[in-house]
């Protein structure tokens, strides 16, 4: 099964209104406001809506100094609490939970880092940015990016740094990347094997409706 | 199915310091401490404990504003923070996870030390350029006359300087020469000083000497001029031409364009205040007439003998 026209239209309407990172650093507060958005839109939950300088604070993002992304629950949770929702995040996620997770009506698109092998290799991929290493390289930095389909051969995400370079106002095709699965499983295996971060309804919600206190 | 977080109170545990650099510890730390951190260096200390030197890369839109070639450099900051890890004894390193905050104050510094060296060496490079500027002239000519004074021996006295001051800083000026060198003070006279007698600054004519004398002075006693005695426009073109080749030598390419705006943001990021681009494209301008930068309509790019000298002084991590 390849990704067809259909699934880039789907997937390209579902993130156009995702929000250029103010900052090249600026990755994981902006990823965070962007699946906060798309999940908000899905169940109009107004509570889930934040500004990137309120998810920055939350994660202690300093310009040029960019985030923490340590005790995620005791940054994110809060603020997520009144609309019944909560942060998740694993490493081992195979390629069907990351597929489950995206086409999920109760989760939020997913988040996931890519080594820095990434860099070196982005150029046989597009040619819409180039990244130069400094002295010690990239320094293991780790790119947040946003898969949005998973097929047999090639997974389809999206990359934050063509529309920061493109100052695209909507997600084009030139925002999407689309590469063999082989590519992104290199990028997504180092160091930590195959992290991803979503939001779920909060166990405490669950748990509520199931037993009908609400 | 979601994974617990750790607490950084708790202490991470290394096996193999060789292992460190991409390895899970380094994978926590930057998690506690933003994911610029890096393990730098490890070396075994003489009691047994790893030093660790942790750096910080945060990447860098340099693009060049003319071509648009979408550059994102990855700016390094070495030996930001170190670590001492404990040695256990049973083939286990203990590191206590530091505070983000301290970090933060590691990478601070280190980026002030770069920003200091910059300016220096911009200083360096550019004093002959400025020297042509009629501000720059203006600005050196008292200390000039009291030179010229004390080379002719025309029995000029620190009192009578006192009495007709043009400035407040005209005393101050006569305290730098005389600990510089260049004059003495006798019985309230003011007389040529060994540095002023010296055979090679009495081969130039006053015009030449004069530069000759401003490239001794941005050698010797740069952060004087520039802080104590008020010599504002000393200080001051350096700050604008860094303001472009901070850019430049970052990215190590001698013929980046950039244009004002970009410019304008440096200036800001530098120099913590915001500057008209009116008033930067007429310093851009300026600096342009004396072959510090070359101009081309909105975009400047370096000139290269400038571009070698700042690049030499300035480190880039």
């Amino acid at each position: 099964m390849t990704i067809t026209n259909e699934d880039r239209e789907r997937n390209q309407a579902a993130v156009s209104d995702f929000h250029t990172q103010p900052e090249p650093d600026s990755c994981f507060p902006t990823a965070l406001k962007n699946i906060l958005d798309e999940l908000a839109d899905r169940k109009s939950e107004s509570n889930l809506r934040y500004s990137i300088s309120e998810l920055g604070d939350a994660l202690d993002y300093v310009e040029n100094r960019a985030s923490a992304s340590d005790r995620l629950a005791a940054r994110i949770d809060p603020l997520l609490e009144e609309a019944g929702w909560e942060v998740n995040h694993m490493t081992g996620v195979g390629y069907d939970q990351l597929q489950t997770i995206i086409e999920s009506d109760d989760r939020s698109l997913p988040l996931c880092e890519f080594h820095e092998q990434y860099f070196e290799d982005i150029s046989q991929h597009t040619e819409e940015y180039t990244p130069e290493p400094g002295l010690d390289g990239f320094g293991r930095w780790k790119h947040v990016i946003v898969p949005f389909k998973i097929n047999d051969d090639t997974v389809l995400y999206f990359d934050p740094y063509i529309q920061f370079f493109h100052d695209l106002n909507d997600l084009d095709e030139a925002g999407a990347m689309n590469v063999p699965i082989q590519s992104f499983n290199e990028w997504w295996s180092r160091p930590e094997k195959r992290w991803a971060l979503w939001l779920e309804p909060s166990k405490q919600q669950t748990l509520s409706a199931a037993f009908g206190d609400e | 199915m979601a994974t617990t977080d750790i607490s950084p109170d708790e202490a991470v545990r290394v096996q193999n310091p060789e292992a460190l650099q991409g390895g899970p510890a380094e994978t926590r730390l930057k998690r506690h401490l933003g994911r610029g951190v890096y393990v730098h260096d490890v070396h075994e200390l003489p009691n047994g404990n790893l030093e660790v030197s942790l750096g910080n890369v945060s990447p860098r839109d340099l693009s060049d504003c003319r071509t648009h070639d979408n550059v994102l450099k990855f700016i390094t900051l070495r030996d930001v923070y170190t670590i001492e890890a404990e040695n256990t004894g049973q083939g286990v390193y203990l590191i206590d996870v530091p505070d983000r905050s301290d970090i933060l104050k590691g990478i601070d510094e280190r980026e002030e030390e770069i920003k200091e060296k910059l300016d220096f060496s911009m200083a360096q490079a550019i004093y002959k350029h400025v020297y042509d500027l009629p501000a720059v002239r203006t600005q050196l000519n008292p200390i000039l006359q009291i030179l010229r004074a004390a080379r002719n021996r025309r029995g000029l006295t620190v009192s009578r300087i006192d009495e007709n001051q043009r400035s407040k800083n005209t005393r101050e000026y006569v305290n730098l020469l005389q600990n510089f060198g260049y004059i003495r003070v006798e019985n309230g006279e003011i007389l040529p000083g060994d540095r002023l007698q010296s055979a090679d600054l009495n081969e130039y004519s006053w015009d030449e000497f004069g530069r000759k004398f401003l490239g001794d002075v941005v050698q010797r006693g740069y952060v004087t001029i520039r802080d104590e005695l008020n010599l504002s426009m000393l200080g001051h073109y350096q700050k604008y031409s860094g303001a472009y080749y901070f850019d430049a030598v970052q990215r190590g390419k001698q013929d980046l364009w950039l244009d004002i705006e970009t410019i304008a943001d440096n200036y800001e990021e530098l120099h913590g205040e915001r500057k008209d681009q009116f008033y930067i494209q007429d310093k851009i301008g300026e600096l342009d007439s004396v072959d510090v930068i070359q101009r081309d309509g909105d975009f400047v790019r370096s000139e290269e003998d400038i571009y070698e000298q700042v690049a030499q002084g300035t480190p880039t991590a």
